[in-house]
Formats: C-alpha cells, structure tokens, sequence
C-alpha cells in the first residue's frame, strides 16, 4: 500500500519536475529564438562589413564610422527634429490616404453603378507613377507642406481605395440576411457584421500603405522641402557625405521597424484574436 | 366578437421571376393558415420552392403577388418578431458565443439588464453552459447549431422559421438537437414554420405537415399528425404515421417509390 502511496507520489513530483523543466524549456527555446533574430541581424552587419573592407570609406563606410556619424547627427539634435517632421508629414499622409480610402472604397462597394463608372479611374490613378503626381501637384500647387502631402496622398490612395472595395465586395451575404431577420439596426449592423469583416481588409491596407507612405514621403521630401529626413539624404548626398547618408537612413528605418513590429506583434494578434490559429 | 386572426397566412400567392427572357415560376396559387402555437413543417424535395415561403414570411424575399398578413396584418407593416434559423448556423466567428447571442438580443432591443440572465439560460437550455466565452471556431458543427438554436430563442420570437436547420448535421446529433428544439418549443409554444425534405423529421416535429410539390412549387396536401407529445423516435406509432406520411409524400411527388 504504503509502496504505491509512493509510486504515486515520486510520479506526481516527476510530473511536477517536468513541468517545470518545460517552462525552463520552453523560455530557452523563446531565447534561442531571439538568438536567432540577434544573429539574423548581425550576419547582416557581418555582411556590411566584410563589404566596406574592398571599399573605400567614401563608398562605404564600415557600421562603426556609420554610428559614429550616427551619434554625432543625434548630438547636435538635427535629425531628431527632421525625423519629427518626416514622421508628421508620414502620420498625416497616411491618415488622409486611409480616410479617403476607406470612404471611396466603401461607396465603390456598396453601389454596383458607381463602381462600373470608376473603376476605371482607379485603374488609371493607379496607373500614373509616382514621379508625375509629385511634379505635377508641385507645378500646380508650388512647393508646400500640403502639396507635399497631397502628391504622396495621390500616389497611394487608389491601391487602399481598391482593397478595401475588395473587402466590401467580398462581404457575407448570409451574415447581413442574419442581421437583417434580427432586427439590427444599422449601427449595429456597421458595428457588429460589417466593420468586422472589412477588419483584415483595412489592416492589410493600412500595413501596405504605411510602407508605401514613408517611402513617398523621403521621395517627396527630396524634391521639395527644406527639411525631414529625404532632405537630409539629398544634402549629405550633396556632399558626397556616405556615412551620414547611412545614419540619417538607418535612423528612420529602425523607427519605421518600431511601429511595423508594434503593428504586427501587438496590435494584430489582439485584434484577430478571434481567428483560429493556423501556424506558429 | 372579435376573432383572432391567424398568426400567418397566404393568400393565392403567386411568385415568378425572368431568367433569360422565359419566365419560370417558382410559387403558385399558395393559399393556408397558421394558428399561434402551431409546429408546422414545409415537406417538399429541393427546388420546391419551400425555402422560398420562409424568405417571403421573413420579408427577405419582396417581390410576390397575393397576400400574406402576420396577425392579419400584411408582412410588410408587420412588426412581429421573428426568428430565422438558417442551414448554416450563421454566427459571428469574431464574437464570443455569449456576444452572438447578446448581438441578437441588442437587435430585438431587449433591455441590456436582461442580457446575461437570458444568455444564461438559453445556453443551458441547449446544453452548452460553460461555453460563453469560447471563439464560434472552437466548437464543434453541432455546438454551433445549438448556439444558433439558442440565439433564435433568446429574442423571445412570435414566430420562428428554421430552413432545413439539421441537414448538415450527422443524424444522431441532429436527433439530440431536434430533442432540445422540441422541448424549447413547448416551454414557450412558438409558432415554428420548419423546412425540410426529410418525413421522419416532419413527422416527430409538426402538428401539421404541408406536403410541396415542385414545378411549380404548390402546395398538395396538408397533412394532420395527431401523435401525442413528447413523442419517442423509436415508437411503433411514429414510424406507422412516418410510413403514411411518406407513401403520400411519394404519390405527390409523382417519383416512383
């Protein structure tokens, strides 16, 4: 008796041991994969590296003289308020192009006739590169802050349009009938049925038209303002200056990798919690 | 002296619609009556356009001539409430199962103090306490059609019409699930307009099934079931009546047996 009191209890401390060797497990395998992550980043600079050795400094500087730069472009403060206003000019371009898009798209979607008669303005707006929006808006409207976010709005702004019609295309119909024998009214349908499902529709959108909007905005930049992060570019690119080149870039791409990351690690996963999981 | 209307009634319905050029129609000359409390199933193979009358009771289907009232008045000024319990169950996959039925009870514009008592029991009523705030995906097809089953009752209906809610399901669940629908039902005494083309499940549902016939859709026969309730689906008299049920079904279908 007393014997298997005692198998009992060597295997209910046995199952507790595993349990917390799992968890000592599992944290070392969450490490290994940050290891990883870590040693995914350095290849990347090892691989910088290795290039600036057959190059002169002029060409490419190596990731030390880059974050010397770096840290002299912090010192002095510049680039902290140029990066301020690069990000103002990226947040406003993207409210107004994601706005408008969700509107266009919404009023594509839901009338048939309306859609037939734009469609092809889309195709055409989406059409027109980049480069003839800007031009064009800085000859027409002279070199503004507003004109400046109107170009990068243009360039964007037919893509998002296009998805989120996609989105309210591909609608449940049966999900509305349901709403419908309920009784729910339209708020309540918008609220619990419809924005539901254009969800993923404008996350992806949106996700799609941030990358493309602080692109547009460096590009904008360059051609026509005085200040932000694009100018900064095109000046130390004056100067034939690599190494500041690099800082000023590098710079904003870790701050745009901040706000993707924070995106796609915290915001995504609670706002789909809903979805099965389909892979880790 | 005032006689109380019927709950549902048509009156010589008509329904056809184009396609490409030659017109088909779906409905004709549908004329019956509902009396409030009654369990009554629609029986007709696909195509028969029984799915059609639910949809033109609901007021999801607009386009018809005749009539059809609710409380003697026409559908389309009535205010009654309805339940639809569709062959999918139609829920909604980002809310809880406790918010699908709270999304129904808002709709009906039931008092919000009342939501979590009536979720509460619905939920147990079907057998399914413990599952409020599971995602609909982490439950199984039979679990979803009793939640939607629950959400159906929730709004306290007048009338609730059920398309072939069961088809999808494996025939020992839907038994366990028509079980739960039955004693739902006479709890609270519903009038139940029920789709389906199978004459078991007619014959333990219904006080009265009408028997369709397709090509256009017509209704045949209506057909009394006088078994008493609750019934048992094994009983000599279920399966006499069920026997009856379907030779007639056959003869009116005009398909050999």
């Amino acid at each position: 008796m007393s014997n298997n009191e005692g198998v009992i209890l060597t295997s209910e401390g046995d199952y507790l041991r595993d349990d917390k060797l799992q968890s000592i497990g599992s944290k070392l395998v969450a490490l290994l994969g940050k290891g990883k992550w870590m040693l995914s980043l350095l290849s990347l600079v090892a691989l910088w590296w290795i290039m600036s050795l057959y190059l002169t400094s002029k060409v490419l500087p190596n990731p030390i003289q880059t974050l010397k730069a770096m840290v002299d472009d912090i010192g002095d403060g510049a680039i902290l308020s140029h990066l301020g206003i690069t990000m103002f000019r990226v947040i406003f371009a993207f409210v107004l192009t994601m706005t408008l898009g969700l509107v266009i798209g919404c009023i594509m979607g839901l009338s048939r006739k309306v859609a037939g008669f734009f469609n092809l303005w889309m195709v055409v707006g989406m059409t027109i590169p980049a480069l003839v929006y800007i031009v064009v808006i800085f000859l027409w409207l002279g070199l503004s802050e507003f004109s400046a976010i109107l170009a990068v709005t243009c360039t964007t702004v037919f893509t998002i349009s296009f998805n989120i019609w996609e989105g309210v295309k591909s609608m449940d119909k049966k999900l509305m009938e349901m709403s419908f024998i309920f009784g729910a009214d339209k708020k309540l349908t918008y609220r619990k049925v419809i924005f539901p499902q254009l969800m993923p529709y404008i996350m992806a959108s949106a996700r799609f038209g941030l990358g493309l909007t602080w692109k547009m905005v460096i590009f904008v930049e360059l051609m026509g303002r005085p200040d932000g992060i694009g100018f900064m570019i095109n000046y130390w690119y004056s100067l034939y200056n690599m190494s500041h080149v690099l800082s000023n870039a590098i710079t904003f791409i870790i701050v745009m990798l901040m706000i993707e990351l924070f995106i796609s690690r915290w915001l995504e996963p609670r706002l789909f919690a809903w979805r099965p999981k389909t892979s880790h | 002296m005032t006689t109380t209307p019927y709950k549902i009634s048509f009156k010589n319905l008509n329904k056809s619609f184009t396609v490409n050029g030659s017109k088909k129609q779906i409905l004709r000359n549908i004329n019956f009556e509902v009396e409030t409390g009654e369990f009554i199933c629609l029986l007709g193979s696909s195509g028969c356009g029984k799915s059609t009358i639910l949809n033109l009771i609901s007021g999801l289907d607009k386009e018809y001539s005749g009539e059809i009232s609710i409380d003697g008045i026409p559908q389309a000024k009535s205010q009654a409430h309805l339940s639809y319990l569709f062959q999918e169950p139609r829920l909604l996959p980002w809310l809880t199962v406790e918010k699908n039925i709270h999304f129904a009870l808002e709709a009906a514009k039931v008092p919000k103090t009342e939501w979590k008592d009536r979720t509460e029991h619905y939920l147990d009523l079907v057998n399914l306490s413990g599952t409020e705030k599971h995602y609909i995906h982490q439950l199984s097809g039979g679990m979803q059609h009793r939640v939607s089953i629950a959400r159906a009752f929730s709004v306290n209906p007048e009338i609730l019409l059920m398309d072939e809610p069961f088809g999808a399901l494996d025939e020992l669940t839907a038994r366990d699930i028509r079980k739960s629908l039955l004693q739902l039902w006479q709890k609270d005494r519903k009038t139940v307009v029920f789709v389906t083309h199978n004459t078991l499940e007619a014959t333990y549902l219904a006080d009265r099934i009408f028997m369709m016939s397709s090509n256009p859709g017509e209704i045949d026969e209506i057909v009394p079931v006088s078994l008493s309730r609750p019934r048992e689906y094994e009983s000599d008299e279920l399966f006499q009546t069920n026997k009856q049920a379907m030779s007639r079904f056959v003869q009116i279908s005009g398909q050999l047996a």
